[in-house]
């Protein structure tokens, strides 16, 4: 127990280095929230997600999973998003998605230590966009994700988020599917990739903690 | 001039409620194609040469709280890091540019601040093992692997 | 009419409980009874009568934070609340958790008054994942035109 309400999966890739493989292997990176609670695999390619299911009735809401990819070499989270808006003209390179002119000429284009680029883009890599989740844990009912909105320019202002179905127990594989962008004949191109992990799902019986007695408590 | 970005993913509330970052930080950085080794892990060995600009910067997992790099204690011979901020945003990162050819690994510590407490990084606990700087060929680094 | 249920609501803030190693300035407590004192305070007296279900939850109050009740307990001193009034003045250690739902009845037998209750939090496992505070408590009146 001593759970989050929600488990954030970030995701961290070194796109340059990907791309030129050709692949996610040997530069994806996974960190969950929940290694307290039996996550293993922090930081390697390799994540398994332990999932909590136990619910009480009165307590409402099923686990949230919420995943969030990053370029190892890109702007931290922690940034806030109207660093990048510029009343001045935009210089420099147009960003990809569906953002429209106007906003495009006032977002400015920066590197990682938040310095505008030139109009070749050199030295800023839109960050990975996560696209689809699909696989074991959807197909079985495990897992219902959804891509929600958040005010974020360079993301196209969309991330992905899931509840886990509180009735299913086990070991279940997902795939997540990731554009990661590069230049390539002065504009950005999105190559997209899958990669797996798992979510691995447990519940307890629950127990009244001033009586200890196991027992289902009737919903308010 | 080559940009190597090393990344400090830290569990915030992971690392406070054991005082410590041991186990709650995973380096990376974007150099693992030119040498770079123990990605993920606190122990990162970033391969550098002379001329590089290094940014360090850190991803806190819980995306609200409050975590930053306060100091990095390396030796100023090969890097001299020194705090910049996003302009205007009272977000900050670190930078410093490699000084000469590293002749042997060089550590280096990171103070990080999680919600106005201070947690280093190698963790006090570790027995000394963290990250560091590496140049040249593996023999010269001392690697045990 | 009497409700048959109270819930009482704990929003913790996490990262600050833990950075400062206290409760205080982190606890936000609100419950549903209409006669209550502190709504939205770590010292929130919750009005009840003999009989009534009570029923604590928490929150953290950034949903990627855990919080978990770790234990409710009424000290013996009954009568004029509990000895102790304030935080606990040092984090303690805390493993993983066994599920626990907090809901309790109101004993018929005890007199009218107000008791304080010690609420202890564990955020996340560590050593020094364990807080308290002693600043919460229940009113227990009787109801309205009762003898």
């Amino acid at each position: 127990m001593s759970h989050s309400q929600q488990l954030g999966i970030v995701v961290m890739i070194d796109v340059a280095a990907a791309i030129g493989a050709g692949r996610l292997d040997d530069h994806i990176y996974l960190v969950d929230n929940n290694r307290s609670e039996g996550s293993t695999g922090e930081g390697t390619a390799r994540l398994v997600s332990a999932i909590d299911a136990t619910r009480i009735h009165t307590q409402g809401h099923a686990q949230v999973l919420n995943w969030l990819a990053f370029g190892i070499g890109g702007l931290p989270p922690t940034v806030p998003k109207t660093f990048f808006v510029n009343p001045a003209a935009a210089t420099g390179p147009r960003l990809p998605g569906k953002i429209s002119e106007a906003h495009a000429a006032r977002v400015k284009v920066i590197d990682v230590t938040g310095t505008a680029v030139d109009a070749e883009g050199k030295g800023f890599a839109p960050p990975p966009v996560i696209t689809r989740i699909t696989g074991e844990a959807v197909d079985k009912c495990v897992m219902f994700p959804g891509e929600y909105g958040s005010p974020d320019p360079i993301s196209d202002g969309r991330y992905w988020s899931a509840t886990v179905n509180p009735n299913a127990v086990g070991l279940f594989a997902y795939t997540m599917h990731i554009t990661l962008f590069h230049r390539s004949d002065g504009a950005w191109k999105g190559v997209p990739m899958t990669w797996d992990a798992h979510i691995d799902v447990r519940k307890e019986e629950v127990r009244n903690g001033f009586c200890d007695i196991a027992h289902v408590l009737p919903g308010v | 001039m080559r940009t190597i970005t090393i990344t400090t993913v830290v569990d915030v509330a992971g690392a406070l409620a054991n005082d410590s970052t041991g186990g709650h930080v995973y380096l990376l950085d974007d150099n693992k194609l030119n040498g770079s080794t123990d990605e993920g892990t606190e122990t990162l060995r970033t391969k550098v040469r002379l001329g590089d600009r290094l940014v360090w910067t850190v991803h806190p997992l819980e995306v609200e709280s409050a975590v930053r790099i306060v100091w990095i204690a390396v030796d100023k011979a090969y890097c001299d890091p020194e705090e910049r901020e996003y302009e205007n945003t009272g977000v900050t990162y670190w930078v410093g540019t490699v000084k000469k050819d590293l002749e042997k690994a060089v550590p280096y510590r990171l103070t990080l601040s999680c919600g106005g407490r201070n947690l280093e990084v190698p963790a006090p606990s570790s027995s000394g093992a963290g990250p560091c700087l590496v140049g040249g060929d593996a023999a010269a680094n001392g690697q045990a692997r | 009419m009497l409700a048959p249920i109270i819930n009482i609501v704990t929003v913790v803030d996490v990262i600050r409980a833990l950075a400062t190693r206290s409760l205080k300035d982190s606890l936000y407590m609100m419950d549903t009874s209409r006669h209550s004192d502190g709504q939205g305070t770590p010292r929130l007296t919750t009005a009840c009568h003999p009989g009534q279900r009570i029923h604590w939850i928490i929150r953290a109050i950034d949903v990627q934070t855990p919080a978990s009740i770790r234990d409710i307990t009424f000290p013996r001193a009954l009568g004029d609340g509990a000895p102790a009034h304030g935080f606990g003045p040092e984090p303690a250690a805390g493993e993983t958790l066994a599920w626990r739902y907090w809901s309790g009845i109101v004993p018929a037998y005890l007199p009218c008054g107000v008791y304080r209750y010690r609420l202890t939090v564990q955020m996340g496992t560590g050593r020094r994942s364990v807080l308290h505070a002693d600043t919460p408590a229940l009113k227990v009146m009787l109801p309205q035109g009762a003898p």
